[in-house]
């Protein structure tokens, strides 16, 4: 083995060495990169040489720069991270709507209803009172005003979430398309035989954040690219081409869905994606949120939309159906002081007898063709049971039974029997119930995510006092290394010096 | 495990998140003074606090309607009180009246002032209002219970009879005016009683009129109806005493009990011609006149007292409700604040650990 040898051998070490810093550099430089799996450097020796009959290596190889990462502890985020942003979008969208059911904070529905029973009750102890006549004519006024207040409220939420199912559409494709690029990217880079540890964690990085706001099947093909499909089995991305997943507005003649209301479409899969094709495209609306609406973002919104909402909507309608129902029945019973009988005091009017509901009454409550007073005046209001023109105008015996109408019971849809006042109140109360559901679920999301994350973190994490450990070592190594050379050069010049 | 200085930072991060949603809500409870505040921190006690807080607001419109009940007896108490106490000087004048019946003087001045009591006595419910409502008129309210009743009649000069008049609500002794009839005449006679009868008056008209305005009071112009207001729920409570049973005896006059006016006309009459007989006899109807108004105060007294205790029960009730609230919706100030100040230890103690972990590093010693 020649001086020459000692040379390859120790300029071997160099080049490995500083391989070895530039990877630990890399590691440090990304210690707060989201998505960053550490990298490390495996070396192997040379393969042995005879020399003077004695098998020797020859240095020091870098064999590859190895990604560690833990593949079952990403899928495992990815599907805690499906769980936490249906449960938050779930949480946020039923926290908004909270307010508006509030009655606890006083001046809401309840305490409306309320008052307008009290003010029956003062009525019917001077039914001329015009006073008292004004106050039942105002607390009904209050009481429809805050019915429309609730039903806008819940409508509110209800376009929030349609539009946020839109724009969640938009960013899952604008992800869909970096995931496509990247696969691409990937593929390209490993025929060329380089490294693509980064583009790997970008993507399986993009993965995670997709997931949170939808459910994925996510395939790693024998090429390197993954493939993603959606809940119902559709192609999201293959490869380096993906689909174009898009809202598409349908009107609704249901007056408890938003109008128009968003229906999920996804286009065939390409490079790029062919142009949106209502007609034709795949509308996955029933199936991408999972089963029960249960998976990502999306699953939480269009639960919210079109399965929490309208229910709210329907027991809403319903409560304001039934009071009108009850106070115009009895009201029609009495007598004004226009002498006038069988007067409604709320329209539209209410035919049909609960539990039994026309088809019409959804959008009871609404603003618009909903609850509204069908008196202007004083005069109007029936306090007597016969007509005062003949039994007298302080006749107080059908404001008494209009008082008595706030503990009186009604059938309610599905055989609940209470007072429209309790009823309310059960609505209140299942708010708080799905609000108090929702934020427990995602405090428990929350913390399964944390501990994933910790788990990747400790197995993929860069620890700055390893990898400074890691750089002292191979800082070693490489002085090392430059002292063989130096120590080589000098053999050198000894030999060359006896020449001369 | 390796342990990275992003695992720190983040549990770090989490752990003073989770700290501070506490003392957030420690700190929520303590200046709203709440312990829910909304829906979603307990869903049962929202049920609870709701259900409380209804009937609570329902207890108090009782108790509204109770001190309105209480007011009126108070009105009705006052009127009783004065209209016996008139009654009662009536039958004196009476009694006193029987011995000076020849004499003119005499009988002008017992007219004179049974004149006077008669008009108190109807001026008395007359004058009894609660707001806009007159309190004896039953369901008619808006008018007073003894109001004027005009009808028309035709009367000739000279003449002692009005004639093609309405006599239902008329009764002998009963003041009249009209055109042409001379001031304190009264009906002497029903000559002929219906809707177009005659009349025998006590002074000849001076004027022939047909179809002229005929003016009298004593005629009973409101309801029999009882005034009902609600004490409890289905529990209600009669709150009047009505014109027509108190002074006229029921409707028609006299069915139920003494026709007081009519007795008091009779009187007046009765002196007017000196009719001995009659003035006794209207005595021993004062006297049982007298006994109707104290059952009547009798049974306004057992009416105050009914609401009297449903107004204690109503209150202690009200009570019970709100201690009951109180039990659920009021926070422990003194617990809260120790919580709130365990709480803030704790976060000290973890901000004080992440500042003095968080800096170390390899990097410190090389």
């Amino acid at each position: 083995m020649g001086i020459s040898a000692i040379f390859n051998t120790a300029s071997t070490s160099l080049a490995a060495q500083r391989t070895a810093i530039d990877v630990t550099g890399q590691n440090i430089a990304n210690v707060n990169t989201p998505g960053y799996s550490r990298q490390r450097v495996l070396m192997e020796n040379g393969p042995a040489t005879t020399h003077n009959g004695f098998p020797l290596g020859n240095g020091v190889y870098v064999a590859s720069v190895q990604r560690i990462y833990d593949s079952v502890i990403l899928k495992q985020l990815a599907d805690g991270n499906t769980s936490l942003g249906n449960s938050e979008s779930k949480m946020r969208s039923l926290q908004q709507l909270e307010p508006y059911l509030n009655e606890i904070a006083g001046n809401s529905l309840g305490d409306a209803m309320q008052k307008l029973s009290d003010a029956w009750q003062s009525l019917s102890a001077n039914p001329t009172g015009v006073a008292e006549r004004q106050a039942v004519l105002g607390r009904a006024t209050i009481v429809v005003d805050t019915f429309h207040q609730l039903n806008d409220g819940v409508r509110n939420v209800q376009t929030f979430t349609n539009d946020s199912i839109a724009s969640t559409a938009s960013g899952i494709t604008s992800a869909a398309k970096d995931i496509a690029s990247l696969n691409d990217q990937i593929k390209q880079t490993e025929i060329a035989g380089a490294n693509p540890n980064e583009m790997r964690d970008n993507r399986d990085y993009l993965i995670q954040e997709l997931s949170k706001k939808v459910g994925l099947a996510a395939t790693t093909e024998a090429d390197g690219t993954i493939t993603l499909k959606l809940s119902g089995g559709e192609t999201l991305v293959s490869g380096a081409q993906y689909a174009t997943l898009y809202g598409n507005p349908v009107a609704t003649a249901d007056p408890n869905l938003p109008n128009p209301s968003y229906d999920l479409m996804i286009t065939a899969i390409g490079q790029p994606p062919p142009a949106n094709a209502p007609a034709t495209d795949t509308n996955v609306t029933t199936t991408i949120g999972g089963t029960n609406n249960s998976m990502g973002e999306i699953g939480g919104f269009l639960y919210i939309r079109d399965s929490a909402m309208p229910q709210y909507l329907a027991k809403l309608d319903e409560t304001a159906y039934n009071l009108a129902y009850q106070t115009n029945t009895q009201h029609a019973a009495g007598w004004n002081l226009n002498n006038a009988t069988n007067v409604q005091f709320f329209t539209p009017a209410t035919v049909t007898a609960p539990p039994s509901l026309p088809t019409d009454y959804k959008g009871y409550s609404a603003t618009n063709g909903g609850i509204a007073l069908a008196i202007s005046t004083t005069n109007e209001i029936a306090a007597a049971d016969v007509n005062p023109a003949v039994g007298g105008t302080t006749n107080n015996k059908n404001a008494i039974l209009m008082a008595q109408l706030a503990s009186k019971s009604v059938t309610f849809a599905g055989g609940v029997v209470s007072t429209v006042k309790s009823y309310y109140s059960s609505i209140v109360t299942s708010i708080g119930v799905d609000v108090q559901g929702a934020t427990n679920l995602t405090t428990q999301n929350e913390s399964f995510i944390k501990q994933l994350s910790n788990l990747r973190e400790s197995f993929s994490g860069v620890s700055l006092d390893e990898e400074l450990t890691n750089l002292i070592k191979y800082q070693k190594a490489f002085e090392g290394a430059s002292k063989i050379i130096s120590t080589a050069s000098q053999m050198m010049d000894t030999v060359l010096g006896l020449v001369r | 495990m390796r342990v990275t200085s992003k695992m720190s930072s983040d549990n770090a991060v989490y752990n003073i998140n989770i700290n501070q949603q506490r003392m957030s809500r420690l700190n929520d409870m303590i200046s709203s003074s709440m312990n829910v505040s909304t829906p979603s921190i307990d869903p049962v006690a929202t049920s609870k606090i709701l259900s409380i807080e209804s009937q609570s607001k329902t207890v108090d419109q009782y108790i509204s309607n109770i001190k309105t009940g209480q007011l009126w007896m108070q009105m009705n108490e006052t009127v009783l009180d004065g209209v016996q106490k008139n009654v009662i000087q009536v039958k004196a004048i009476a009694m006193s009246a029987i011995g000076g019946l020849d004499d003119p003087y005499k009988r002008t001045e017992a007219l004179n002032s049974l004149r006077l009591y008669r008009d108190q006595i109807l001026d008395m419910p007359n004058a009894a209002m609660i707001g806009d409502q007159y309190i004896f008129s039953g369901f008619k309210g808006n008018i007073k219970p003894f109001d004027q009743t005009t009808i028309t009649g035709d009367s000739t000069s000279g003449s002692n009879i009005l004639a093609n008049i309405d006599t239902t609500n008329l009764h002998p002794g009963m003041p009249i005016t009209g055109p042409g009839i001379p001031d304190d005449t009264i009906v002497s006679a029903i000559t002929t009683p219906g809707v177009a009868g005659t009349i025998t008056l006590s002074n000849a008209a001076t004027a022939t009129t047909a179809a002229g305005n005929i003016t009298f009071s004593g005629n009973f112009t409101g309801t029999d109806d009882s005034f009902l207001v609600e004490m409890n729920q289905g529990m209600k409570i009669s709150i009047n005493t009505t014109g027509g049973n108190l002074l006229r005896g029921g409707t028609p006059p006299g069915t139920t009990g003494v026709d007081i006016v009519k007795t008091l006309d009779q009187l007046i009459l009765d002196i007017t011609n000196i009719n001995k007989a009659g003035v006794v006899s209207a005595i021993s109807q004062l006297d049982s006149a007298n006994q109707q108004i104290m059952s009547t105060v009798g049974d306004l007294g057992m009416r105050t007292s009914r609401l009297d205790n449903a107004l204690s029960y109503q209150e202690r009730a009200n009570g019970v409700l709100k201690t009951m609230l109180s039990n659920i919706q009021e926070v422990d100030m003194a617990k809260a604040a120790i919580e709130l100040n365990n709480q803030k230890n704790n976060f000290e103690a973890i901000l004080a650990a992440t500042a003095k972990i968080a800096p170390i590093s390899l990097l410190n010693y090389l």
